[in-house]
């Protein structure tokens, strides 16, 4: 984590998988095309060191929550599609759930009535 | 469940490691393209667009290895990686590896041998069903003071009608019988039995059946179970072996059965089995010749039983003269079984105790020799700790060369036990009653295993955390003269110590044993072993009915043996000396007779004229037994002159004596000679009292023929064999030996001991030399410099000799000290088997101490030398 180069707004721990997730809820997608969703979904803002995707892919695949398939882009690229599975789609809500709730915690704090 | 299947998915990836390696690649390759595209579709250069494209993505390599984690078993693989690493590590050391595991295996070795001994004899359950439910029965006789007494088939019969705690009693006998086949005569160990046994100990033939009811009645079938080892040598395990006959004593007897190897009954020697017939009406009340099991009702403690024993041993003394004295006992069936289970006890505490000795000095060895390792690698580790390695993770991998070299040394210590179990095996009698063989099987593995565990926490854990102590700082600064500071120092003397003051316990133990034996050795026996030959010769009641043709063999036996060329003297005796086994009389002056159990102890040998010239037992008055002594004339005796002293301060020749035997048989004698003293039951005592009298009086079955020859006895054997074969060739002619061999058998526990203690020693005394040595070598290296200045402000050689070896000798001092202190605090466990010197005995230790303190001396004097030859301008330039 220490070797990531400074991004504008450093992303809280744990929560690419979150970002993964929801970001494949709608289709499948190749790593380059799930990294380049995140980017400009955010604004630009979240911007997470591509290359970090990859461990996390793999960890997701291992705890089942993500397929992997080769296939060939609209370019004539060969490249992984990963889609995700109900076990995956569980989990986002849970993360989601759970994410709501902190924020909504620390909006408390930040503001309170 | 999700943490299985994840684990189950990490499987799957296991075998397909280098394609998924290889796709990732792949997928990162093509990611890095795809930015590159767009960032010139945004009408970047092409250089520059490939630069960014990289830069966004980070290290590929680093993201590589991350990734993997999801296909590999980090924790695994990682031991696995500190496994190569330590085996590398040894393998480069291999000199330094093969001490060590060779150290180890010693110790490991000697405590499995003496475990598989200790399991063997006193151990492992009996080989019955529920064996903690059988106990033994001995009758006592409170008059006699026999505590080990049989039972008569009286007897047996009255306990099984009156007992109530028990659900079964039967008897049993080991017996030796002739078996007659076209291989010539031989003599086989049978068990008598009664048709019970077999049931009772809940054992069941493999082969046939065992015997039914009423097998043992007088008149039954004659019957006969093998074991499995006379079945397989002498039947070449032919399954058809039910059904056919063997000659036992003569007569034809059915094989109905085998039994399995595992059934040991009641020795291990014992081949077969056969009825033992049960015959009131034949055996009188007190004729008790049989050992008597029984199985306890389920829940009944051993000391219920043995109150009711009491109880009906008294109730059968009021109703029977022959039981008046007599009560019952009930012990261990083990305990009976094994006869010599109280000498095994501390003897196998001994022999326990010195291996376990051994292996804490064997431990204490490689501990050493680990530090001195460790002391060596303090910069590699003080290097791999500045590169961030935890401590953990540098404990764990010295333990983990621990764990190898404690593995080797297992195996090779199993190696090494297997060898001295069949040393042991060849040392103790084959009669003495154990479970299992003594060989490595699979306790032995287990026994191995755990003593390896053992030894890991004993010499591995203290060098790893003083050789991982972190504090790379200073380690690093003082560059490679490191490690010699006064904390490491203090283990080393330590263990030296702990080597040195084990050792000093095993020598003195050792040394208090062998000077055991030497003065056993001096005792004097009273008769003459050297050049005597023995064979026993036991007289079928079926071929020799009556006295005449018992007392007709024996003339021409004795006729035989006596002209065979070189024999200066032939004579037979019913029981050889020290040989265990003794017939105990009392006996008393006719004049002043006493009450039964008052008279004196003596034992009784029934033995022919020439007894005391084929013995050398000189005869000090009167004579010996002559032709003119036989049935028809009055019985005569000759006594011992401890006997005739005790009887009649020494004029007895002419007086009559009475022996009353422990039957209760009562004859008397008229005293016509008195022999010197000579030994019969021990050594340790006083010398034995013996009623002599003539085989010509009362001619015994049960016998042994001596010969003297003046030349070497042992090739007089063959003819000794062929003289009683030309008298009775259908006899079996056993235990053809020396009398020499008998003497040195009967020494053989205490013999044993002290080798074992001596071999022990010496092999603790040579490891702790070794280290010592070690120790002091390796400080002189590490002094060098010091040594160096010493000698550069003038010490001469003389003084940095004396410097090196002084401070081993104080070392070894202090382990001196201790060991000493702890000799005398242990050897009095040996007590048991000291004869004729102290366990306290002031010679001995003070031998003990000079000779340690010798060997240390000498141990340190060849690295002092070194040490004195630095040349002070080379070790100070060196640095």
């Amino acid at each position: 984590m220490g070797k990531t180069p400074p991004s504008r707004a450093e992303l809280l721990p744990g929560t690419l998988d979150m970002l993964i997730l929801q970001t494949l809820r709608r289709r499948e997608m190749h790593g380059y095309g799930i990294a380049q969703h995140i980017r400009q979904t955010s604004g630009e803002i979240l911007q997470i060191e591509e290359g970090s995707l990859y461990p996390a892919l793999q960890r997701l695949q291992l705890k089942g929550w993500l397929t992997a398939e080769w296939a060939v882009t609209e370019n004539n690229r060969r490249a992984r599609y990963y889609r995700i599975t109900p076990a995956g789609r569980k989990q986002l809500d849970a993360e989601v759930a759970g994410f709501d709730r902190l924020i909504a915690g620390i909006a408390r704090v930040m503001n309170p009535a | 469940m999700s943490k299985v299947a994840e684990t189950w998915r990490r499987l799957m990836r296991l075998g397909r490691r280098s394609l998924l390696d290889r796709e990732l690649q792949e997928e990162m390759r093509q990611h890095i393209e795809m930015q590159a595209q767009d960032n010139i579709a945004a009408g970047m250069p092409e250089r520059e667009a490939y630069r960014a494209a990289r830069l966004a993505f980070g290290n590929p390599a680093v993201l590589r290895e991350q990734s993997r984690e999801a296909w590999s078993f980090l924790r695994l693989e990682t031991w696995l990686q500190d496994l190569a690493y330590g085996a590398r590590l040894l393998w480069h050391d291999r000199g330094w590896a093969l001490v060590a595991v060779a150290t180890l295996a010693l110790g490991i070795g000697g405590t499995v041998a003496i475990f598989t001994f200790i399991n063997a004899f006193l151990l492992r359950p009996l080989p019955f069903h529920e064996p903690d439910r059988l106990v033994h029965v001995w009758s006592a006789d409170t008059r006699l003071r026999i505590l080990q007494g049989r039972l008569s088939v009286h007897d047996l019969l009255d306990l099984r009608r009156e007992a109530t705690l028990f659900t079964d009693l039967a008897a049993f006998n080991y017996t030796e019988e002739d078996l007659t086949g076209p291989a010539g005569p031989e003599r086989v160990f049978a068990g008598r039995i009664t048709a019970n046994a077999f049931a009772l100990l809940g054992v069941e033939p493999m082969l046939g059946r065992g015997f039914g009811p009423g097998a043992d009645a007088p008149g039954a079938a004659r019957e006969v179970v093998i074991g499995e080892a006379f079945w397989r040598t002498r039947f070449d395990a032919d399954p058809d072996v039910v059904g056919r006959v063997l000659h036992l004593n003569n007569h034809p007897h059915t094989i109905i059965g085998v039994m399995p190897a595992e059934f040991v009954f009641p020795l291990p020697i014992t081949q077969l089995w056969a009825p033992r017939v049960l015959d009131p009406s034949a055996d009188g009340r007190s004729l008790r010749h049989l050992q008597v099991v029984g199985r306890l009702k389920p829940g009944v403690e051993r000391s219920q039983a043995a109150a009711e024993l009491r109880a009906i041993a008294a109730r059968l003394a009021e109703r029977h003269a022959e039981s008046a004295d007599i009560t019952f006992l009930a012990v261990p069936l083990r305990d009976a079984l094994n006869f010599a289970s109280e000498i095994l006890g501390p003897m196998s505490a001994a022999l326990g105790a010195s291996a376990f000795l051994v292996f804490l000095v064997v431990c204490a060895n490689v501990a050493n020799l680990m530090l001195a390792r460790s002391v060596v690698r303090t910069h590699e580790m003080a290097l791999r700790a500045a590169l961030g390695a935890g401590r953990w993770r540098l404990i764990r991998q010295l333990l983990t060369e621990s764990v190898l070299l404690a593995l080797s040394g297992g195996v090779a210590g199993a190696l090494l036990a297997a060898w001295s179990l069949s040393r042991i095996a060849g040392a103790v009698p084959p009669d003495l009653y154990r479970v299992g063989a003594l060989a490595v099987d699979r306790d032995a593995l287990a026994f191995t295993f755990a003593v390896t565990v053992a030894s890991i926490a004993l010499f591995g854990i203290l060098p790893a955390l003083r050789g991982t102590r972190p504090d790379p700082n200073s380690m690093l600064r003082d560059g490679h003269q490191t490690g010699s500071g006064p904390r490491h120092r203090r283990s080393h003397r330590l263990l030296v110590v702990a080597q040195i003051a084990t050792s000093a316990v095993l020598l003195v133990a050792a040394a208090l044993m062998m000077g055991s034996v030497r003065e056993l050795r001096r005792v004097p026996l009273g008769f003459e072993p050297r050049g005597v030959l023995t064979a026993k010769l036991v007289l079928r009641a079926n071929r020799y009915p009556g006295a005449a043709e018992v007392m007709a063999f024996h003339r021409e036996v004795v006729a035989r043996a006596a002209a065979l060329p070189g024999v200066s003297a032939a004579a037979i005796v019913d029981y050889l000396p020290l040989n265990h086994e003794f017939p105990i009389v009392e006996a008393y002056d006719a004049g002043t007779p006493v009450a039964a159990g008052e008279g004196l102890e003596a034992t009784e040998l029934t033995v022919s004229a020439e007894y005391f010239s084929a013995m050398g037992i000189p005869l000090l008055r009167g004579r010996t037994f002559t032709e003119r002594d036989d049935e028809r004339a009055a019985r005569v005796a000759v006594v011992s002159e401890g006997l005739a002293q005790s009887l009649a301060g020494g004029g007895v020749l002419d007086r009559t004596l009475v022996v009353r035997s422990p039957d209760g048989g009562q004859r008397s004698y008229t005293i016509v000679g008195v022999a010197a003293d000579s030994r019969h039951r021990t050594l340790k005592d006083a010398p034995d009292r013996h009623v002599y009298v003539s085989q010509l009086q009362e001619p015994t079955r049960y016998l042994r023929v001596l010969v003297r020859t003046p030349a070497a006895p042992v090739p007089q054997a063959a003819a000794l064999r062929e003289a009683v074969r030309s008298v009775d060739p259908e006899l079996p002619v056993t235990e053809v030996r020396t009398l020499a061999a008998v003497v040195q058998e009967f020494l053989a526990p205490e013999w044993n001991i002290a080798k074992a203690l001596t071999e022990n020693s010496i092999t603790a005394l040579l490891l702790a030399l070794v280290g010592i040595y070690g120790i002091s070598a390796f400080s002189v290296a590490l002094r060098r410099r010091e040594i160096g200045v010493r000698m550069a402000l003038g010490a001469t050689r003389a003084q940095v000799l004396r410097l090196v070896v002084g401070q081993g000798l104080r070392t070894g001092a202090v382990g001196v000290v201790v060991g000493l202190v702890g000799a005398y605090a242990l050897t009095r466990f040996l007590s048991d088997f000291l004869f004729g010197v102290s366990a306290a005995d002031p010679a001995v230790f003070a031998a003990v101490a000079g000779l340690l303190l010798a060997c240390t001396a000498l141990a340190c004097y060849v690295p002092a030398r070194r040490a004195s030859r630095v040349n002070p301008v080379d070790a100070l330039r060196a640095e």
